[in-house]
C-alpha cells in the first residue's frame, strides 16, 4: 500500500517547513482535528529535525523522505533518511537541539517507532489518534528501510499523491512556500498556486490508475513544475484543462515555458520513458 | 500565508527591545533569532522575546529561548519572554509539553514581559 502523500527532499533545514505545508494539506483535504495536527507537526518536524541535523555528514547531500496517511481522525507518518543509521554525526553546539525532539515525538504522538540499520538509515514511524480511538493502526511495523530505493537526494521537492481531494491542498501549500522562499511577488505566488490548482484538479484525468506525481523545485528565481508520469497524450490534454471557461484564455498564458519530455520518474515506478508535462513560472 | 519574520522593535521602556518572532520558526530560522539575542546581550540591552505573533516554534527555538535566558543571567541583563494567552495555541503546547514554561522568565503578555525586562531580570 502506498501512503497518501509520500515526500521526496533534499535533507536541508529549509525543507522542514516545506513538510509541515505538506501536512497541512494533508489535514485540510482529511478535516482532521486542529490540535491533532499541531501535533503532528511538531512531532514531524522533530523527526525531520533529526534527519537535517544528524543522517549525514556535512559535506553530503542527503534525502529525508516522508510518508503521511490520515483517515480523518488519526495521522500515521513516517520520516526515512539514508544516513547514518542510529549513529548521528558531530554536529556543533549551535546546532544541537537540546535532545527535546524525541520526548516530544513521545509525548505528542500516540505511538512511535524507531527503526535503524546502519548501512540503510534511520525510519521514525508516529501514529497519531485521540487515545480513544484504535482505528489508525501503524502499517509499516514490518517494513525495513528499502535497499532497492533512488537514495540520491533530488534537486525539487518531489511529490506522489493519491489521486483525489488530497491532491490539490498538498500541491497548493508546497508550491506557495517555494515560491515565498523564492521571494515571488505576491501577484506571481497567487499565479503559481493557480497553475498548482489547475494541475491538482485535472491531473488524476491522465495518471490513469497512479498516484500523482509533481515535482517542484525553485530553480533560480523561477518554479519548476514537472507532473507525471502521464498517459499517453496526457501533457496536451492537461494543457488543454487549463483553458478558463466563458474566457477563452488559458492559464497557460501565465506560465514562462512549457515542455513535454519523456523520462523516468524517482517517485513512481515502472514508468520508462513516460510523458512529463513540465511548466516554468518566474518571477515576473 | 502568513509571513515567517523576526521584526526588532525598541520601546519607550527603559530602551527595551523587543524581538517580535511573527509566523513559523523552526531549524532553519533559529539562527537568525540567535544572532539577534547575541547582539543584544554583547550590548547589554534589556530585551523581550515575543512569542505572541509566532503559530510555530520547534526545539530549536526553545534552545534558542534556554540559552538567551542562561546568557541573560550571566550577564545581568534583562530578559522576558511574552506568551500569548490562546491555551489551543501551538507555541503554548510546545511549552508546556517540554516542561519549559516554568524553567523560562514567560508573561502572559507584552507589556508585562517589558516591565519585567527593565528589572534586570525577568522571572516574575
Amino acid at each position: 500500500m502506498t501512503a497518501a502523500v509520500s515526500l521526496r527532499l533534499p535533507a536541508r533545514p529549509e525543507n522542514v517547513a516545506v513538510v509541515r505545508q505538506a501536512l497541512t494539506g494533508l489535514g485540510d483535504a482529511y478535516d482532521l482535528d486542529a490540535d491533532l495536527l499541531g501535533d503532528v507537526k511538531t512531532a514531524v518536524t522533530e523527526a525531520c529535525n533529526n534527519v537535517v541535523l544528524h543522517a549525514y555528514e556535512e559535506s553530503e547531500e542527503g534525502l529525508m523522505e516522508i510518508d503521511a496517511d490520515s483517515d480523518g481522525i488519526g495521522a500515521r507518518v513516517l520520516v526515512r533518511d539514508f544516513g547514518g543509521g542510529i549513529q548521528p554525526r558531530s554536529i556543533a553546539v549551535e546546532e544541537r537541539t537540546l535532545g527535546l525532539g524525541l520526548p516530544l515525538i513521545a509525548t505528542l504522538s500516540k505511538s512511535f517507532n524507531i527503526r535503524g540499520r546502519s548501512d540503510l538509515g534511520l525510519e521514525v514511524e508516529m501514529v497519531f489518534a485521540p487515545s480513544d480511538y484504535d482505528g489508525f493502526d501503524p502499517l509499516h511495523d514490518e517494513r525495513a528501510p528499502r535497499a532497492d530505493h533512488p537514495v540520491d537526494a533530488p534537486q525539487a521537492a518531489e511529490m506522489l499523491i493519491q489521486p483525489g481531494p488530497l491532491v490539490a491542498p498538498v500541491t497548493s501549500r508546497v508550491t506557495a512556500i517555494l515560491a515565498a522562499r523564492a521571494d515571488f511577488p505576491l501577484d506571481r505566488l497567487a499565479d503559481a498556486v493557480l497553475v498548482s490548482d489547475a494541475i491538482a484538479a485535472h491531473a488524476s484525468e491522465y495518471i490513469s490508475g497512479r498516484d500523482v506525481g509533481v515535482e517542484i523545485s525553485d530553480d533560480e528565481g523561477s518554479l519548476l513544475f514537472r507532473i507525471g508520469p502521464l498517459d499517453e497524450g496526457g501533457a496536451h490534454g492537461l494543457l488543454g484543462e487549463m483553458e478558463v471557461p466563458g474566457l477563452g484564455q488559458s492559464l497557460e498564458r501565465l506560465v514562462d515555458e512549457v515542455n513535454v519530455e519523456r523520462g523516468d520518474s524517482a517517485v513512481a515506478t515502472e514508468t520508462e520513458g513516460a510523458e512529463y508535462l513540465v511548466m516554468r513560472i518566474g518571477k515576473s | 500565508m502568513q509571513e515567517n519574520r523576526i521584526e526588532v522593535e525598541r520601546t519607550e521602556t527603559d530602551g527595551v527591545v523587543v524581538l517580535s518572532v511573527q509566523g513559523e520558526h523552526d531549524v532553519y530560522t533559529a539562527p537568525s533569532i540567535t544572532e539577534q539575542v547575541d547582539a543584544l546581550i554583547g550590548e547589554r540591552v534589556p530585551f523581550v522575546i515575543d512569542l505572541t505573533p509566532a503559530t510555530f516554534v520547534d526545539s530549536s527555538v526553545l534552545r534558542v529561548l534556554l540559552e538567551a535566558r542562561r546568557r541573560a543571567d550571566e550577564e545581568g541583563v534583562g530578559f522576558a519572554v511574552a506568551l500569548g494567552q490562546d491555551d489551543s495555541g501551538a507555541v503554548r503546547r510546545v511549552l508546556e509539553v517540554t516542561g519549559l514554561i516554568p524553567v523560562l522568565p514567560v508573561h502572559p503578555a507584552r507589556d508585562a514581559a517589558v516591565q519585567a525586562a527593565t528589572s534586570g531580570h525577568g522571572s516574575e
